[in-house]
Order: structure tokens, then C-alpha cells, then sequence
């Protein structure tokens, strides 16, 4: 048994905005284990993406964390300023979503890449185009790439550019929020080649995405958000065998390769604190009790779910 | 780099045609308004009483009898046989007049620019860093109030402040480089401080992108990623404003001018104005409009430079 | 960027420091190690213009600076005094004066004066003339009208022959009406080819443009040199900048009309630190009048303007004192001037008023001038004479206009009533007289008597005789009102303690009497 990398116990995040609090991540218990790529998924509003920025510190000014995220025994909210700054890059990388507006557009790719290590003094400034050749050839770039503007790349040049930034510092845990959203199918293959070359030399990968099919094809585990909550959790083979959560179920029966039947009915408000299973009002199996359900069970080893039905 | 030098090209042909443009405007307006330059010639001295038959023969004399379209292009031809006119008041070549105050209106703008740079940068940057900070909220404040002093009010308290009191520098007169400083201070004092707030809600602005997260993400400290990934894109508004202020400088400078007795182009133009001494106006007009055109191709040039994505044809 | 910002900070550090060492203003205080000021010091002063145009001026530089001289100076009471030159007689006809010159006289560039140099500078302006100046202008048809020739009759005699008979001749060249310099430096257009070269007891070293003219003693002076050996005079067009720059020290003195303004004398002579001088100027304010309209060519109207206005009230108000009241249109400085009693009799005037304009409201516009606004306060006078006026029946609108302007439609004839201001042409009192009461007069006064008393004046050959035709003309002029005289201005300078011999004089200051105090 591998000891968790992450562990995150109870984490409870919510915003304060000008429309009372929201509720994006609650009471999510769950570990991410080292050298295993964990596919968070989960349709738009799960609370997903927010779960990656709090593992990364980047949660913003409005938002109130509770609980415990650790990162090999560090506990990570509530770390100061500096000690964020000591970590990040270098322990915890971080691919951000929509490629096109996270690279800055002011600099070349090469000084994008390169900038974290000479920064770290881990290169001298002058080896800046070497090393990013070496990194751009990684992700499947031609290393002239090294002098395009991010402006001048392709969405899915862009894509893997950034993944190239991201390892930079070769962090141990790498967080990818919706690498593939909104590309074709040759730049979906490169990256999902990307990242299982990526997993293949060690790191460890905690991957945002709504693609079930992404999920199925690189993930060793799989997390479900729907609601703010954790609704599912299970190895890759087991859930997509046997998916136990009505929702897990209405995931994979909306996928294209099954047959892409869709789930009846809206998800639940964002503004609303859930009080038992967030699914309650989309279920076929609800009961009222479904209501006050609060905490998961756990059918097998290795494997949670909230629901009343296991 | 096709796309630089359509900006050069651009700036050439909008430059010329807007030099005929204000020179045309200029001389229409001088000839439009109330007032006779051969009366302010003959009356200069406060005694003589000028009959009409010596207007007559001084406005002879200055070509002021003929049509106004047909003096405006003896103007532009006598411009392009590279001679700029003679003062209608002092009968000197307007030449030298320009040699001896271009350089000191231009001195004192570029000390002024450069106190509203060498200011605004880092105080906007760092009210950025603090915003909601004591000194931030004092620092807003503070804009409204130096935004709604007149210029001339404030030169006066500079003078009152370091002059009179402080005695650490020079009420006026052009005695060397610290006759510049409260004059250009002077100047820039009420845009330093809008264009630091410009700044500051730029980088605000800034700070809530993606590609500045995606700085942290990579481990950099927040003040860092500020200057690095933060103060470039956000320099892209300020450069235009700060453009826009040094020429409004250049032509605001006459106040300060004659307050602190700086004899430059504004304080000439100031006298011309009043003289009604048509070829030192459009001599005035003209160097004015080609600082301005100057400028403008600077600030584009340094926009390439800050951003690249404006280098390549759209 | 903490790197950055220190660097900053101390950038900036060090030029702050860096200006308050290099600090231009001089402080009296500082350097005076002894008591006994040294005379080798230099003064520095300040006007509101620069006084020296240059090269292409008339004069190249003002009276005030001294560096060059005339031929006749105007005395106290207004009468002709020698300077460069020593005497001078009429002929029997009053066609001929003979003028002797002083002797032993250098200009700077080491040639002498005598008759050739008198020559060549009148046949300058004769040649070259009109030369126009923001001072006077040299006009050959004004300051020697009906000149035939100027002989020489030996080294030092000069006579000028004229067409008629002249005997205010002299009078005429007072001041900026015979400028003497070395023929050495004209070039062949009359203008200047290097800086003036005058007999003066200054002469000009340097000078820059709108900043600044630096005169040095001349040792080799006729008369008493200069006692101080340098000066330096700046161009400091801000009134307030002059007297900050007292203040601070960096000045010891202003010169030149609207050199101070009379608030800002009071201000500085509170403290016993600064010294304020005075003396009636060359400069008058009035209130023309256009007596060819309706209602204003009846002099029993004209009068009523005259009586509603409280002269002595304007003079102590709004010029803090200084100044002379007076309904006399011939300037104070001038020979004969007489000075006349101002009358305020506001009940006189609405009767006046009443019996031209009976019930009726008259609706009238002022004229005031921009310069007036700047310079002097013409808008508070302008207001004040609006309010006296509705006690007349009189709608006085104010109108400003810009100062050449002005002048246009004033002398069109466009235009009710125009404040401005008149500085005395030269030292003929006829000259002033006949801007109000001669022919071609700015307010359309016509008055016989005045043409004929004109006319004797500028041909009566005795002395005597003339002074009484002066008096004549003048009493007329309070009579019958061609104009409206407010005020005759007062030359005000302000000075520091430090610095003595320093008095105002009808045009200038006492430069060459100037010393540090001991």
C-alpha cells in the first residue's frame, strides 16, 4: 500500500460573494496516492477546478477553507504567503485551464518555461533556450517553439506548452485542470499521450477534467464531484465496471461510447449548502432519508461512495 | 517586423497632414480673432496713440493687407525654402528665438516626465501590493484633492514651501539644473497622481488573470510575479497616458514657464499670443504639432517593444 | 523589485540632496562676514520684462539700465536738464538751436562723443526710423518734426535747423528722445551689432534673452561712477515670483513699471526688512470719453461723469495710495503741470444728469482693456465707476477686450467710454495736450479755443510766455473735459534694507547711487 501524497480530510471550501456564500467543495475526504494519476471529474460547477487551486494555495481572497489538506504530512491550508512560495513549482505544478490567456503574452515561451528554474538558480540564464528545448521536445514540441509568442501557437501547441511550463521544476505532483477542453482529436491523443508519459516517469497526477473517456483512459483512480460533494470514489477498473453512485452511473451512460443518454434534471445551486446527497433531487433511487446522509461508505477497500443504496 | 514599418509609415502620413492641418487651423484662428497685430506693434510702448494711416502702412509692411489663404501659402513657401519667419514684434529671425527656448521648454517637460515616471510607477505599484492599506486609502484621497488644484497654486506653495521657507532651491530664474525642479514638479504633480491610480487598477487588473496565476502556480513570490508578469501588460495603458501627459506638459509648461520665469516656447508663445504676432504663433503651432508627432511615433515604438503581439499584421 | 525600489528610493534620495546643495539663491545673511558689505558684490534685481531687447530694439537696452544716456534727462519739475549735453540756444526765429556737448566724454568702446556721433545717432533715426520698442518709439516726424538738417559746428556744438520755428525742441528730446551711442555700434541698418556702447555709468557685459543683462561700473564715467560694481538684472514676468524671490533673498530690489504691486509693497514693508520708494511716474490712468455720440456730446453730461467719481477714493483703494488723483490729463512729471484739486460731488452730477437725460435710462459701454486687468486693477475701478454711474441713470456695461483691440476701436471711434492708460510722449506738454485736445483727438473733443492755444504753444518762442499758455490749456482741460483724468500712477519699487541709494525716479531707479549698506 502506498502512503497518500495528498490527504485531504473533511475539506470544506465555500465563497462569500455579493449573493451570500457559495458552496463549492464540502466535507470531501479523499487521498491522492504517490505516483498515480487520480481523474477528478465532474460536470462544470462541482467544484472540481476548486479543489485543484486549494491543493496549489490559489484559492481566492473570498474564499473560506476548512479542514485539512496535506502534502506528504505538510498541511497546506493555512501556509503563509512564503512558505506557498517555497512549495509551489517546486512540489506541486500546476497546468491551468484555457491555455491561451495562462501564458503571458508579453514573453517568449522559452522565458515561460526556463524562468521558474533560473529563478531557483537551478540553471544559468544563458541555458534558457537549451532547457527548454529539452522540456518543449518532452510534451511533443518542436524546440523552435522555444521563440513563439503564446499568441502565435495553436490551442493545442498552447496546451502542451503549458504542460512544459508546468514541469519546469519537475514537481513531484502535477494538477491538470481540463487539459484537453476544446481540442480536436489529434491534440486530444498528444495530450493524453502527454500525460501518460508524464505519469509513466513518476509523477504523481491529480487531473480536473469532464471527459469521462480521458478519465477511463489514463487514470489509475477515480474521484466524482457533483454538488460539492464527493459523491464517489474507486479504482479505475472497478468503477467503470461497476459504478455504485446513480450519478456515477448517469456518467457513463452519457458517454458517447455508451450510448450518450443524458441525465434528467439541473444541478443543484451553487448557493445552497447540500444537505445529504447532493443528487437527491435527480435520483431514481431517492428516499427522504437520502436527505440527511452525510457520511460515505465504504462497500470495499479502496473504495467510498455516498449513498444509501451500498 | 512588416508591422513596424507600417507604423513608421502611418506616423509619417498622418504627421504630415496633421502639420497642414494645425498650421491651417492656427493662422485662421490668428487671423479670426479680436485684435490687429500692426495696433500691437504701434502700441507697444503704452504712449503712442496710432493713426490709421500708420496702421495702414504697418500692415503693409507685414502682408497683413493681402487675403488670408494667400498669406498662409507664402508662409508655407517661405517654410519650405527652409526659413521660419521673422517676429512681427521683436524683427528678429524666430530661428534663434526657438533655438535658445526649445531646449529649455523640452528640459523642463522631460523633468517633469520623468518625475511623473520615476513617481507614478512605484508608488502606483506599490498601492497595487497595498491596496486597502492605510496608505492606499490616504493616497486616494490625496488624488482628488491634487487633481482639483489649478497648477499655478501649487507652483506658488512649492515656491512658498522650498523657496521661502526651505530655502533649498530657487524661486526662479534658469540658473543651472535645479532651477527645473519646482517647476517641473509643478507640472506633474496632478497627473502623478491619476496616473498612478491608472497603474494601480491596471495591475489590480492584472492580478486576476490567469497567466498571473498561473506566475504563482510556479512558485514566485507575489511582488516578484508583480513586476515581472503584472507591470508589463499593465504598462500598456499607462505608456499612451503617460505619452499624452508629457504633451500636455510641453503646452501646459507656459504657466510654469512664467511663473518661474523660464524663458521657453510657452512663455514666448504666451507673448506672441498677446502681441498678436502671427508668425511666432505659427512658428509655435508647428514645432509644437512636430514634438507632439514625435511623441506619438515614441509611445507606439515602446508599445512594440512592451508588446509583442502588436509587432505582428493583424 | 525590493532591489528596485531601494534603487529607486535612493535615486531620488540623491537628488534631493543633490539640489539642496546646489542651491542658486543667495542668501544675505550667510556670506556676510564682515560688517562693511563689499561694494564688489554683486546686486541682483529683478523687472517684469527684459530690459534689454537687443539687437534689433531701438534702444537695445531701457533708460532705467543707464548704460547708455541722452542728451537732455527730465527734471523734477519736468524741465529739460543736462546730460550729454551741457547747453543749448534758440535763435531768434526759433528755427535754429545750437547745442553745446560735454566734453571729455567716452562712450564703452573707448570713441569719443562729440558732434560727429550726435550726427550719425539723429541721421539713424532720421535714415532708419521708425524704430518701434516696447519702451518708446524712435520717430524722427514725432521727436524732431519739421528737422531740416544737424550740423556740426565744431567738436563739441551741434546746430539743428528747422522749418519752423521749434521752441520745444529740447523739450522733445528729454530721455528716450535723444539715445546716444557709439556709431561703432550700428550696423548699416540702424540696428546693433554688438551690445550697446553707451557713455553711461553702467555698461553691459552679458546678456541672455527673457533671462538676464549683467552690467558692470564704468570706471571711466564723466560724472560719478557707480558704486556698486556689478548687477545683475533678471526677467521675471510673475509678480508674485518677484516677490518671493525678496523673500527668499535671492533679489535686493525691483525695478521697472509694475515692478511690485502696491498690496504686495504693503505686505513687504510690514516687517522693517524691505523699503518701499516712490515717485509720480510717466504713466496716467483715464477714462476717455466719445463726445461725437448722443448724449455724451453735451459737456454738462461729460461733467457728471467727471463728478461722480470719487478720484482720491480709487487712488487709496485699489492702489493702496499710490498714486496722485487728478482730472488733470497732463501727466504729473511733465513741465508746468499743475496740480489740481479733485472735485467729488455725486449729488452736482445727478443733477447734471437729469437735466440731459430727464427720466430716461442712458445705456452706455466701457471699454477696459486685458492689460488693464493684468497690470492694474481696471476691473474693481471699472465696477466702481459702473455703480457711481446707475446713480446717474446710467447702464454702464463692461466690455474687455484685448489690449490692441481696444486700441483699434478706439481709435475707429468705436466705442462710449475706454479705460487705459497714457504715458507721457516726451517732455513737451503739448505733445500729452494734444493727444486729448488737439485735432484728430481719440474722444472727438472739438473746442476752438484749444485748437488756437494749441497752435501759440507750439510756436511761441518766449519762455515764459509758453509756461503761461501751458496753465492756459491746462485750466481748459479741467473746464471743458476732453477727457477724463482718473489718476496720475506712481513709479513704486520695493527694496531690501541691505541695499541703499536705491530711490524711484519719474522713470527708472537710482542704479548708480546704489550701494550695500555698511
Amino acid at each position: 500500500m502506498t502512503t497518500p501524497l495528498v490527504a485531504m480530510h473533511d475539506v470544506n471550501i465555500r465563497f462569500n460573494t455579493t449573493r451570500g456564500w457559495g458552496y463549492a467543495v464540502t466535507a470531501v475526504s479523499a487521498d491522492v496516492r504517490a505516483n498515480t494519476v487520480t481523474a477528478i471529474i465532474g460536470e462544470s460547477g462541482s467544484g472540481k477546478s476548486v479543489l485543484g487551486a486549494a491543493v496549489m494555495g490559489l484559492l481566492p481572497n473570498n474564499a473560506e477553507a476548512s479542514g485539512s489538506i496535506t502534502y506528504a504530512g505538510l498541511e497546506l491550508l493555512g501556509l503563509t504567503d512564503r512558505e506557498w512560495d517555497q512549495i509551489r513549482g517546486i512540489e506541486l505544478g500546476w497546468v491551468a485551464q484555457n491555455p491561451a490567456s495562462s501564458l503571458n503574452p508579453v514573453y517568449r515561451i522559452d522565458e515561460l518555461i526556463s524562468e521558474a528554474a533560473i529563478h531557483r538558480r537551478r540553471i544559468r540564464r544563458r541555458d534558457k533556450r537549451r532547457f527548454a528545448a529539452d522540456l518543449l521536445t518532452k510534451v511533443g514540441l518542436p524546440a523552435a517553439t522555444g521563440r513563439n509568442y503564446s499568441f502565435e501557437l495553436s490551442g493545442g501547441m498552447a496546451q502542451r506548452a503549458l504542460i512544459a511550463v508546468g514541469i519546469g521544476l519537475d514537481p513531484p505532483l502535477l494538477i491538470l485542470d481540463e487539459p484537453t477542453k476544446g481540442l480536436d482529436p489529434a491534440n486530444y491523443d498528444r495530450i493524453r499521450d502527454a500525460i501518460m508519459d508524464l505519469a509513466g516517469e513518476g509523477h504523481t497526477i491529480m487531473l480536473i477534467t469532464h471527459d469521462v473517456t480521458l478519465a477511463e483512459q489514463v487514470a489509475d483512480e477515480i474521484w466524482v464531484l457533483y454538488g460539492s460533494r464527493l459523491v464517489e470514489q474507486a479504482p479505475k477498473q472497478d468503477f467503470f465496471a461497476t459504478p455504485l453512485h446513480p450519478y456515477s452511473q448517469g456518467l457513463l451512460a452519457a458517454m458517447p461510447s455508451r450510448g450518450l443518454h443524458p441525465i434528467p434534471g439541473e444541478s443543484p445551486s451553487f448557493f445552497v449548502p447540500p444537505e445529504g446527497c447532493p443528487f437527491v433531487d435527480r435520483c431514481p433511487y431517492a428516499v427522504a432519508a437520502c436527505h440527511e446522509l452525510k457520511t460515505p461508505s465504504h462497500p470495499t477497500e479502496g473504495r467510498s461512495v455516498l449513498c444509501l443504496l451500498h | 517586423m512588416t508591422n513596424l514599418l507600417r507604423v513608421l509609415a502611418r506616423h509619417l502620413i498622418q504627421g504630415v497632414l496633421t502639420l497642414l492641418g494645425i498650421t491651417v487651423l492656427s493662422f485662421l484662428l490668428g487671423h479670426i480673432a479680436p485684435g490687429d497685430p500692426a495696433y500691437a506693434i504701434l502700441g507697444s510702448d503704452g504712449v503712442t496713440v496710432p493713426t490709421e494711416e500708420q496702421v495702414q502702412v504697418v500692415r503693409e509692411s507685414l502682408g497683413l493687407d493681402r487675403s488670408v489663404v494667400e498669406q498662409y501659402f507664402l508662409w508655407l513657401g517661405q517654410l519650405f525654402r527652409g526659413n521660419i519667419g521673422v517676429s512681427f514684434m521683436t524683427n528678429r529671425l524666430i530661428e534663434q528665438e526657438l533655438l535658445a527656448r526649445i531646449p529649455v521648454t523640452v528640459q523642463l517637460s522631460l523633468l517633469a516626465i520623468t518625475f511623473l515616471v520615476l513617481t507614478s510607477l512605484p508608488l502606483g505599484l506599490f498601492l497595487a501590493l497595498h491596496k486597502d492599506s492605510l496608505l492606499d486609502h490616504l493616497f486616494l484621497g490625496l488624488t482628488s484633492l491634487f487633481s482639483a488644484v489649478p497648477g499655478f497654486l501649487v507652483a506658488l506653495v512649492l515656491i512658498l514651501i522650498f523657496a521661502e521657507g526651505l530655502r533649498l532651491l530657487p524661486t526662479s530664474g534658469l540658473n543651472g539644473p535645479t532651477s527645473l525642479i519646482l517647476p517641473a514638479l509643478a507640472i506633474s504633480l496632478g497627473s502623478m497622481t491619476q496616473i498612478t491610480r491608472v497603474l494601480r487598477a491596471e495591475l489590480l487588473a492584472a492580478f486576476g488573470t490567469e497567466y498571473f496565476q498561473s506566475a504563482r502556480a510556479k512558485g514566485f513570490p507575489f511582488r516578484f510575479a508583480a513586476v515581472k508578469h503584472a507591470l508589463p501588460n499593465a504598462m500598456s495603458s499607462v505608456l499612451t497616458l503617460w505619452g499624452n501627459y508629457f504633451i500636455a506638459i510641453l503646452g501646459g509648461s507656459a504657466v510654469a514657464e512664467s511663473i518661474f520665469a523660464l524663458p521657453g516656447l510657452g512663455q514666448w508663445v504666451l507673448k506672441s499670443i498677446n502681441s498678436h504676432d502671427y508668425p511666432a504663433i505659427q512658428a509655435y503651432v508647428l514645432v509644437m504639432g512636430v514634438l507632439c508627432l514625435m511623441i506619438f511615433l515614441v509611445v507606439d515604438l515602446l508599445q512594440l517593444a512592451i508588446q509583442p503581439r502588436l509587432r505582428r499584421a493583424s | 523589485m525590493k532591489r528596485l525600489f531601494k534603487q529607486i528610493v535612493a535615486v531620488m534620495t540623491f537628488a534631493m540632496v543633490l539640489a539642496g546643495c546646489g542651491s542658486g539663491s543667495a542668501d544675505p545673511d550667510a556670506s556676510q562676514s564682515s560688517p562693511q558689505a563689499n561694494q564688489d558684490r554683486q546686486v541682483v534685481l529683478a523687472a517684469p520684462r527684459d530690459l534689454t531687447p537687443g539687437e534689433k530694439d531701438g534702444y537695445y537696452s531701457s533708460l532705467i539700465l543707464q548704460v547708455w544716456e541722452p542728451l537732455v534727462t527730465l527734471g523734477a519739475d519736468g524741465s529739460p536738464q543736462p546730460a550729454l549735453a551741457t547747453g543749448w540756444d534758440m535763435s531768434e526765429d526759433g528755427k535754429e538751436w545750437t547745442i553745446s556737448l560735454r566734453d571729455g566724454v567716452a562712450f564703452h568702446d573707448g570713441t569719443d562723443f562729440n558732434a560727429d556721433a550726435v550726427i550719425a545717432n539723429i541721421e539713424r533715426v532720421r535714415q532708419h526710423g521708425p524704430k518701434t520698442s516696447p519702451f518708446y518709439t524712435l520717430d524722427a516726424s514725432k521727436t524732431y518734426p519739421g528737422l531740416v538738417s544737424v550740423d556740426k559746428v565744431d567738436d563739441h556744438t551741434v546746430r539743428l535747423m528747422f522749418d519752423e520755428p521749434s521752441p520745444s525742441a529740447i523739450q522733445r528730446l528729454t530721455n528716450f528722445g535723444s539715445p546716444m551711442v557709439s556709431p561703432d555700434c550700428l550696423d548699416e541698418n540702424g540696428d546693433f551689432s554688438t551690445h550697446v556702447q553707451g557713455t553711461g555709468p553702467f555698461r553691459i557685459t552679458d546678456h541672455v534673452t527673457d533671462q538676464y543683462t549683467i552690467l558692470e561700473a564704468n570706471d571711466d564715467y564723466w560724472g560719478d561712477t557707480a558704486q556698486v560694481s556689478s548687477v545683475k538684472v533678471l526677467s521675471m514676468p510673475s509678480a508674485d515670483s518677484r516677490a518671493s524671490a525678496l523673500r527668499s533673498g535671492e533679489i535686493q530690489g525691483v525695478l521697472d513699471i509694475g515692478a511690485i504691486l502696491p498690496s504686495q509693497a504693503v505686505h513687504l514693508t510690514e516687517s522693517d526688512e524691505f523699503v518701499a520708494s516712490s515717485r509720480p511716474s510717466t504713466i496716467s490712468h483715464f477714462m476717455m470719453v466719445n463726445q461725437s455720440r448722443e448724449y455724451l456730446n453735451d459737456p454738462r453730461l461729460v461733467k457728471a461723469l467727471s463728478l461722480a467719481i470719487d478720484r482720491q477714493l480709487i487712488v487709496d483703494e485699489l492702489y493702496d495710495g499710490y498714486g496722485v488723483a487728478s482730472a488733470n490729463p497732463l501727466n504729473a512729471s511733465e513741465l508746468g503741470y499743475i496740480q489740481d484739486k479733485v472735485v467729488y460731488d455725486l449729488p452736482e452730477a445727478k443733477d447734471l444728469a437729469n437735466q440731459v437725460l430727464g427720466d430716461q435710462r442712458l445705456s452706455l459701454e466701457l471699454l477696459v482693456p486685458q492689460y488693464g486687468i493684468d497690470r492694474y486693477p481696471y476691473k474693481e475701478q471699472a465696477e466702481y465707476i459702473q455703480s457711481q454711474l446707475s446713480e446717474l441713470g446710467i447702464d454702464m456695461a463692461i466690455t474687455i477686450l484685448e489690449g490692441s483691440e481696444q486700441t483699434k476701436r478706439r481709435t475707429e471711434g468705436n466705442f462710449d467710454l475706454a479705460l487705459h492708460t497714457q504715458g507721457m510722449p516726451d517732455g513737451d506738454p503739448v505733445t500729452m495736450l494734444k493727444v486729448f485736445m488737439g485735432p484728430n483727438n481719440g474722444g472727438c473733443y472739438s473746442n476752438e479755443q484749444a485748437d488756437q492755444l494749441l497752435a501759440q504753444a507750439s510756436v511761441e518762442l518766449d519762455e515764459q510766455k509758453r509756461m503761461d499758455l501751458y496753465k492756459q490749456l491746462q485750466e481748459l482741460a479741467l473746464e471743458t473735459r476732453p477727457t477724463i483724468p482718473l489718476l496720475h500712477d506712481d513709479y513704486l519699487i520695493v527694496h531690501h534694507r541691505d541695499l541703499e541709494g536705491y530711490d524711484a525716479t519719474a522713470y527708472g531707479v537710482t542704479l548708480s547711487t546704489m550701494h550695500w549698506a555698511g
